[in-house]
């Protein structure tokens, strides 16, 4: 499909005045590379040597100002925006299937102020989620997420895709930890959330652009809560006879009041999955839990845990394992793209949320469900006193079907399986594109509301079409 | 005075095919005991006999059906719908100011399930507080949370208003605690939010609807989280030299990761009514807690016998009453502390932050002043009214700021409402990057139509106060009528975004209209 707008020599100009012509670029290389993400889906389907759709421009702002001055020409072109961070996305959240103005954010990327007496960090929404974490650590403090894509993200797009960390038990998503922000709305205006620890003046304005997925408004600069950083960390290994013995013992620290920052419960196939390059001799369901923040604190959680796994039937593996998890937690997701990348043949994850009382038998199921046609690895992470994640990694080879084809059996059967255990499959990587008709149904009769909100807010459909299903 | 006509027949009958006659009334008595809430100046009109808005007729539906219901049948009509859970907002957010429907939710008051294993409880939205929790209490567990209102207030009243409880910094406020819910749309249509959307993608609608007080649509079912009954409970008290200092000791004991289920600092005037041996002669707690009047008088008499004597008339002479009983005394700021929950933890925490009180120079006070506060914690909500006679008034402000502005905060509203009025405060709900500051003023006029300006003109000063430092013009009793105002200057450009939330959803205008600014 050619866009309307390829070659508009009059939109060209207009972009040139506001970002000069070096921050306005239009060749065919480069919209193709801003036209990739991971999703599975454009994997396969770049695999099967399609072009993907490409935008026409891509823009790369410095200031709040510019971007204000884009959507006013996006306005008077209806020419769609599409924000952009690092291309992470692993459901085409970006994908320009309009064609359209990729509005690449990674130049506004500056931390901007820390108030060490508050905890604030106000930083450009640009900035690379590691390189402002390792920013905050020079100065003594940390931010606490840590979402599987810390290296390759963005914060605008943590908070666009309201990004959920392994440290979640401790610091929670993304959400919590905004404090305020400062957005362009489609008609240019630029607005800011008020800063304060909380308020009660009517809805939540923050909670309704976090996850907004560059619908509503493009944000520019975010304010987030921090915390002191403590470098030593506490960690606790354990191994379990079952699954859902080491499920209880996770339950049953979180009832007592611990806070660990992350927790994590392989499975037995997981544990030789992720440890089969280590020298650690490992099997089995293994239990891992970190406790960071200050150090007699963060000791006494890890010996009351320690003592607590013990008493629930686990056997201590030491802090190795745990420390060489930290080690390469985020090496694993990238190791799996090349296997990836073989012809005839799918690799995905899937994250369920389920409440204590149905992780069992939404593990169970899962396993049912999945374990003899693919390739299923499991692991429990991110419990609260309520409930818990359990992310299934599948992988398997075609016979019959297509890629395609497979991914969608892989996803309706997961779905399937998810609800009769009584969890519900989370969008973890954002809605975008390929999970948009589920949200759809998730929201049931509010979907039509957002739907009519954004009609309001944003009549032209400028701001990223297509994506939340809107 | 004039009084409204009722609902029309017609409407009556209609009402009726859906909830039944037992659940309808259009009687004089039940139409003014929902139109008004805890807001002073309403208080004040119905006080003196001259209330000023009528509900039309109310209605208490027994399930979301019966209000999506309820809802059609108004949207029909273009009649106004007020949810009406205990009316003791103090904003008079449930005022029914163009007539309409009451919606009152008191008959979905039952408990649907509590498991154990998930540490959640479900209820219906229209459940009382106190009865929530003592149900909860008798299975081994709590809420956690414990507004002063609990006494009368709902679960949905909560929920709806942005309520934030006396245990706050451990158990959070309520948009913390309930994890989904079950609305009606003010298209009629019944929506679930799911539980589990703690975990979840998109623009949060949960967040969305709580603090809406009713203008998005009506809270009928939430699942909230809820807490093992806490095994142990620690008290103790500090005084440091003044606010500042207390304040600083809050703000370290929230970064160092310590979570006190309580945790308030009084301000030097306010500690000085306390009285400094935990306070014999009062009641325990700090004037901003218990507004006896006598109290002020009381410490006056002894500090200052020749004040009392010479005053024609006390209540007049606030403000000098103020200024002499600061320069009277230098007795320092009260900071009372609670630990609660697992005895392990609480025993830690209650530790690690004798040991940081100590080191940043507070005088340990022992539990007795906490122990004091935690026994009479609720008496403010009940014994506040007698003040609003003969043309003295008393309210209430609840600010917030970062650390960072907290103490400019405090000085410029005082600045601008001392003058005018007796002033003291406490701090508590305190966070990692702020603090809420409660004010309470007393002050009085001639009669009540002078009271009622002067009262309106204390709340623009400290508001415009606010706003100039940066803070929010309401931490935890909402918006309402009395601030619809200050709602619009604070959030300025960004009303555009709540006013397409509000058209798209509500294109009538039929859920409580003219309430937050819109």
């Amino acid at each position: 499909m050619t866009s309307r707008f390829k070659g508009n020599v009059e939109l060209f100009h207009r972009l040139k005045e506001i970002f000069g012509a070096n921050r306005v670029r239009h060749t065919s290389v480069e919209t193709l590379l801003y036209a990739q993400d991971i999703s599975p889906k454009s994997l396969i389907e770049r695999r099967a040597g399609k072009t993907p759709p490409a935008a026409d421009f891509i823009v790369r702002p410095v200031a709040v100002e510019e971007v204000s001055r884009l959507m006013r020409v996006a306005d008077r072109w209806r020419i769609p925006i599409l924000p952009y961070g690092a291309g992470t996305s692993r459901r085409g959240s970006v994908a320009a299937i309009e064609g359209g103005i990729v509005c690449d954010m990674k130049l506004m990327n500056r931390v901007l102020s820390v108030d060490d007496e508050s905890l604030i960090v106000s930083a450009q929404a640009g900035i690379l989620g590691e390189h402002l974490e390792h920013e905050l650590n020079r100065k003594g403090f940390t931010l606490g997420h840590f979402p599987w894509n810390f290296q390759a993200s963005t914060l605008g797009g943590w908070v666009a895709t309201r990004s959920a960390g392994e440290a979640f038990t401790k610091y929670g998503g993304i959400e919590n930890m905004v404090v305020s922000m400062q957005a362009v709305l489609p008609d240019g205006s630029i607005v800011k959330t008020r800063t304060a620890p909380r308020s009660a003046t009517g809805p939540d304005f923050n909670r309704l652009l976090v996850g907004s997925e560059g619908a509503i408004a493009i944000m520019t600069r975010i304010k987030l809560r921090i915390h002191i950083f403590y470098p030593r960390q506490f960690h606790v290994a354990f191994r379990f006879k079952k699954f859902a013995d080491g499920a209880e013992a996770v339950r049953k620290i979180l009832h007592k009041g611990l806070r660990p920052a992350t927790v994590h419960l392989f499975d037995k196939e997981e544990t030789a999955k992720f440890f089969a390059d280590s020298k650690l001799r490992l099997s089995g369901n293994l239990l891992m839990a970190v406790f960071d923040g200050k150090k007699s604190r963060a000791e006494m959680e890890s010996e009351v845990a320690a003592r607590i796994f013990q008493e629930s039937g686990g056997e201590s593996r030491g802090e190795q394992p745990s420390q060489y998890r930290m080690q390469h937690r985020f090496s694993r997701v990238f190791r799996n793209s090349p296997a990836f990348s073989q012809p005839g043949g799918i690799h995905d994850a899937i994250e369920v949320g389920a409440p204590w009382s149905c992780v069992n038998a939404v593990y169970a199921k899962m396993v049912k469900a999945l374990g003899k046609r693919f390739e299923l690895s499991t692991f429990l992470n991110r419990p609260t006193p309520h409930g818990a994640v359990l992310t299934f990694t599948a992988s398997t080879k075609a016979v019959k079907e297509s890629d395609e084809q497979l991914l969608l059996k892989l996803w309706q059967r997961a779905g399937k399986a998810a609800a009769a255990g009584g969890g519900a499959l989370l969008h973890t990587s954002g809605v975008g594109l390929q999970s948009a008709e589920a949200f759809a149904q998730d929201l049931g009769p509010t979907h039509g509301w957002l739907k009519d909100f954004k009609a309001q807010i944003d009549p032209k459909r400028i701001l990223n079409p297509g994506k939340l299903g809107l | 005075m004039k009084i409204p006509a009722p609902a029309a027949p017609e409407t009556i009958q209609e009402l009726i095919g859906i909830v039944g006659e037992d659940n309808v009334s259009a009687s004089m008595v039940n139409r003014l005991m929902n139109s008004r809430d805890m807001f002073p100046v309403s208080l004040m009109h119905h006080a003196e006999g001259r209330p000023k808005y009528f509900a039309d007729v109310v209605v208490w539906p027994e399930n979301a059906e019966q209000i999506s219901q309820i809802i059609k049948l108004a949207r029909k009509l273009r009649i106004p719908v007020i949810p009406f859970g205990a009316g003791s907002g103090v904003c008079g957010g449930a005022l029914p100011i163009h007539g309409g429907i009451s919606l009152d939710l008191k008959k979905m008051n039952r408990i649907l399930d509590v498991s154990a294993d998930d540490l959640t409880v479900t209820a219906q939205a229209g459940i009382m507080g106190q009865t929530f929790e003592m149900e909860l209490n008798r299975r081994g567990y709590t809420l956690g949370h414990f507004p002063s209102s609990i006494y009368c207030s709902t679960l949905g009243g909560w929920a709806a208003a942005r309520s934030a409880g006396q245990l706050s910094s451990k158990y959070g406020k309520i948009e913390d605690i309930v994890m989904g819910f079950e609305f009606v749309q003010p298209d009629g249509r019944i929506t679930q939010i799911s539980p589990v959307s703690g975990y979840d993608s998109g623009p949060d609608w949960k967040q969305v609807l709580i603090g809406s007080e009713g203008t998005l649509g009506v809270i009928t079912k939430l699942t909230c989280r809820m807490h093992p009954f806490p095994e142990s409970r620690k008290y103790v008290a500090f005084k440091f030299p003044d606010a500042p200092a207390g304040t600083q000791a809050m703000r370290l004991i929230m970064q160092n990761g310590l979570r006190p289920a309580a945790m308030r600092l009084y301000d030097e005037l306010d500690t000085m009514l306390v009285g400094s041996k935990g306070a014999e002669e009062s009641a325990g707690v700090g004037l901003t807690d218990f507004i006896p009047l006598t109290q002020i008088e009381t410490r006056l008499r002894t500090l200052a016998p020749g004040f009392i004597n010479k005053a024609q008339r006390f209540v007049a002479r606030w403000s000098e009453a103020a200024n002499l009983l600061e320069r009277l005394g230098k007795e320092g700021c009260l900071l009372i502390l609670m630990f609660e929950g697992d005895e392990e933890i609480a025993d830690y925490e209650y530790e690690a932050a004798v040991r940081l009180c100590e080191k940043l120079g507070g005088r340990n006070c022992g539990p007795d002043p906490a122990l004091k506060w935690f026994k009479n914690r609720y008496h403010v909500s009940y014994k506040m009214s007698k003040v609003f006679y003969n043309g003295a008034f008393v309210d209430t402000i609840e600010v917030a700021s970062t650390w960072k502005k907290l103490m400019p905060l405090y000085n410029e509203v005082r600045e601008a409402i001392r003058p005018r009025a007796f002033l003291m405060a406490h701090f508590s709900h305190a966070y990692e990057d702020g603090c809420s500051i409660y004010f309470t003023f007393v002050s009085s006029a001639k009669d009540s139509v002078e009271a009622e300006k002067a009262h309106r003109k204390i709340w623009r000063l400290a508001m415009e106060a606010t706003l100039r430092v940066g803070g929010t013009v309401s931490h935890h009793h909402g918006i309402g009528l009395s601030k619809a105002d200050y709602m619009v200057e604070q959030h300025g450009d960004l009303m555009s975004i709540f006013r397409a939330v509000k058209d798209s959803g509500d294109p009538d205008n039929v859920m409580n209209p003219g309430k937050l600014g819109l």
